[in-house]
């Protein structure tokens, strides 16, 4: 199976961890649930699937957790799964059709509290148009890791990172401020979000095969 | 118009035009609020991660959270 990225497969023989180490592990699991619940749902927008997706990645973390360096991040290396878990699970038709929904719509999950120099609905609205893989550059970047980190995490290039960070941003901008006409009133559905989840998603599955 | 270049602070000299361009971002925007914008889109990502990050954890994490502390079958 080719996976986007293969931080948590190491090539090097994975040794057992000893007794302290897989406490530790398994604490830094337990640590790491809200961070890996709000990166979910910075991605899928709902709720209900983000937290599937949270729960689906600490057990694959469980069962693979030989394949994790003691002392290596392990913040980067559950997020590294759970993308790959987001990403695989768009293959599964069923899935595919819960996140299409879930694309672009005003979901109650994603309503923010208000903010006084920018409405942080509008944001987030606006946020949920925008491709998966300048979303999670975004959030990466807002503040949990580096440039170089959100890169290994993605398996791409730094440049890369910075560039959908920089038309993440711009693209945001113009479409917070030209709200009126651009992005879709918060009681209205888009109208079908099915066709561009479509083309993203060939698109994805197209460079994992490719 | 020394003064007034300086004003501008962006002023390109022979360029008529430069102060007007030079203040403007996109949409009419001066550069500093393109920023303190870009600023604000960075810090309301930021407060919606946070504000996710610190929600309780569901009751529906539990079977995974028990596995996780040894307490069923860690290897399932």
């Amino acid at each position: 199976m080719n996976r986007p990225l293969s931080a948590h497969e190491h090539h090097e023989a994975p040794r057992p961890m000893t007794k302290e180490e897989e406490r530790d592990f398994r604490n830094g699991l337990v640590e790491m649930v809200p961070v890996l619940r709000a990166f979910a749902r910075s991605l899928c927008g709902k709720r209900d699937l983000a937290d599937d997706l949270a729960q689906e990645t600490l057990a694959k973390a469980l069962q693979a957790r030989d394949k994790f360096r003691p002392g290596t991040n392990l913040k980067a290396w559950l997020f590294v799964i759970l993308r790959n878990e987001f990403y695989s699970n768009h293959r599964r038709a069923k899935t595919v059709a819960n996140y299409a929904a879930a694309e672009g719509m005003h979901s109650e999950s994603m309503e923010p509290e208000q903010h006084a120099s920018l409405d942080l609905s509008d944001l987030m609205r606006a946020f949920n148009q925008l491709p998966f893989e300048q979303k999670e550059a975004l959030i990466l970047t807002a503040g949990e890791f580096s440039y170089d980190e959100a890169a290994a995490i993605c398996g791409c290039a730094v440049g890369t990172i910075k560039s959908r960070v920089s038309r993440a941003r711009k693209r945001l901008e113009s479409l917070v401020e030209g709200k009126d006409g651009v992005l879709p009133s918060r009681s209205e559905q888009p109208e079908d979000p099915t066709d561009a989840f479509f083309k993203f998603g060939r698109s994805v599955t197209e460079k994992a095969h490719g | 118009m020394a003064d007034k270049m300086r004003e501008g602070g962006v002023v390109t000299a022979g360029d008529p035009n430069a102060t007007a361009a030079g203040r403007t971002g996109t949409r009419g925007h001066k550069p500093q609020t393109h920023r303190a914008q870009q600023k604000a889109i960075t810090q309301g990502l930021r407060r919606f991660f946070d504000s996710v990050a610190s929600e309780p954890v569901p009751d529906e994490f539990m079977a995974i959270l028990q596995k996780i502390d040894g307490k069923k079958d860690a290897d399932a």
